[in-house]
């Protein structure tokens, strides 16, 4: 089985602790943290150049460069344009705007930060969602 | 005497001259005014205007693949060129317009036209730009100017900048050349500097009287490598 990648937008430092919860999840998962939209832009674009889009991307909304919200927009724009299939995407955003924005991107899914959480409950909680859109892909994929 | 449609001047023009036609430019702005067949110019047959190697020169040609390829003469040293004709030769491929606003884009579609400008495509949103940008680094890599407008609160113009420098980075390609449409503050001249081959440009000035004119004053230094207006 082919390893599909995972892209974390991650100015919150989280990478460090979601990595091996990642690997225990799945061993055809790896891990491409950046640190802001620009470069998430960057890893998507390139992936998808490879024909290998990413199954995941995790979108912080607030990120510096290009905020999460645009680049969203910009995944889905990139995807149109070079025809690959669209990566599930995991807003993080307590924005009244995310239940909005997540069902004009398609195949999204707003996530509410819990800041006072610490890292690690942090990470957990992300790789529960993560695991959660891994099912439902493959429920689809039997379907 | 035809009042300049670009910058309003209404004064005497420029005429510039090749033999067959007289093309007339606003001698403000360079702006193209009109174009006149020459009257002296002959029209007694059409093929005098085909270029046939003849004479002396047909041997310098080999067109055989395997044979040397002589140049029959240098390339023209330029001299003392106007400045319309630098802008015209330094954007030879696709200008791409962002904005929702009619009046700009009738100033640019006029602008590219009297340029003699290879093509101008305009999209209404940010995320079409996106769409289009990729789909032309991927195909074609000819595209010259992108032109930002700020005031498309859907996808404010320094993050659609950011934006088309991570795609090109994606692509390996080098970065096109920006010219931004925005408020001329000191955080979008930092914005400008950080996105490399960007120009600001002040919306006072777009919303100014001489507001084409001056648009155009500024595409013509960006062309000519200045990075922030």
């Amino acid at each position: 089985m082919a390893i599909r990648h995972v892209i974390m937008a991650d100015p919150q430092g989280l990478a460090v602790h979601v990595r091996p919860l990642l690997a225990q999840l799945s061993s055809h998962l790896e891990l491409v943290a950046v640190p802001d939209g620009a470069r998430c832009i960057t890893a998507h674009a390139k992936l998808c150049r490879a024909k290998r889009p990413a199954l995941i991307v995790v979108l912080y909304e607030e990120l510096t460069n290009v905020s999460g919200q645009r680049v969203g927009a910009t995944i889905r724009s990139v995807e149109s344009a070079l025809g690959t299939g669209s990566s599930a995407i995991i807003y993080v955003s307590d924005s009244d705007d995310a239940n909005r924005l997540t069902g004009e991107w398609g195949r999204a899914v707003p996530l509410k930060p819990k800041t006072d959480d610490s890292p690690e409950e942090r990470s957990k909680r992300l790789i529960r969602a993560i695991a959660k859109i891994l099912s439902q892909l493959k429920q689809k994929s039997k379907s | 005497m035809m009042a300049c449609r670009a910058c309003g001047h209404a004064g005497p023009t420029r005429g510039i001259d090749d033999g067959k036609f007289l093309l007339s430019v606003c001698s403000a702005c360079g702006f193209g005014i009109g174009l006149t067949a020459n009257a002296g110019a002959s029209h007694d047959s059409g093929l005098s205007q085909v270029n046939v190697p003849s004479g002396p020169h047909t041997a310098a040609y080999q067109l055989s693949p395997t044979g040397p390829q002589k140049i029959l003469e240098d390339p023209s040293v330029p001299g003392d060129v106007e400045d319309t004709e630098t802008v015209a030769q330094s954007h030879d491929g696709t200008i791409i317009l962002c904005t929702a606003d009619d009046a700009l884009n009738e100033v640019f579609s006029t602008w590219c036209a009297s340029h003699g400008q290879g093509q101008l495509d305009r999209v209404m949103t940010g995320q079409d730009m996106v769409r289009h940008i990729t789909q032309r680094i991927e195909e074609f890599d000819d595209t010259t100017l992108c032109v930002l407008d700020e005031r498309m609160d859907e996808f404010p113009a320094v993050e659609l900048g950011f934006a088309i420098r991570a795609i090109e980075a994606a692509f390996d390609r080098s970065r096109t050349q920006l010219a931004i449409l925005g408020q001329d503050s000191s955080a979008t001249h930092e914005a400008c500097k950080r996105l490399g081959n960007t120009t600001l440009i002040s919306l006072d000035e777009v919303n100014h009287v001489d507001g084409p004119a001056r648009i155009l004053e500024a595409l013509r230094e960006s062309s000519q490598g200045v990075t922030s207006s």
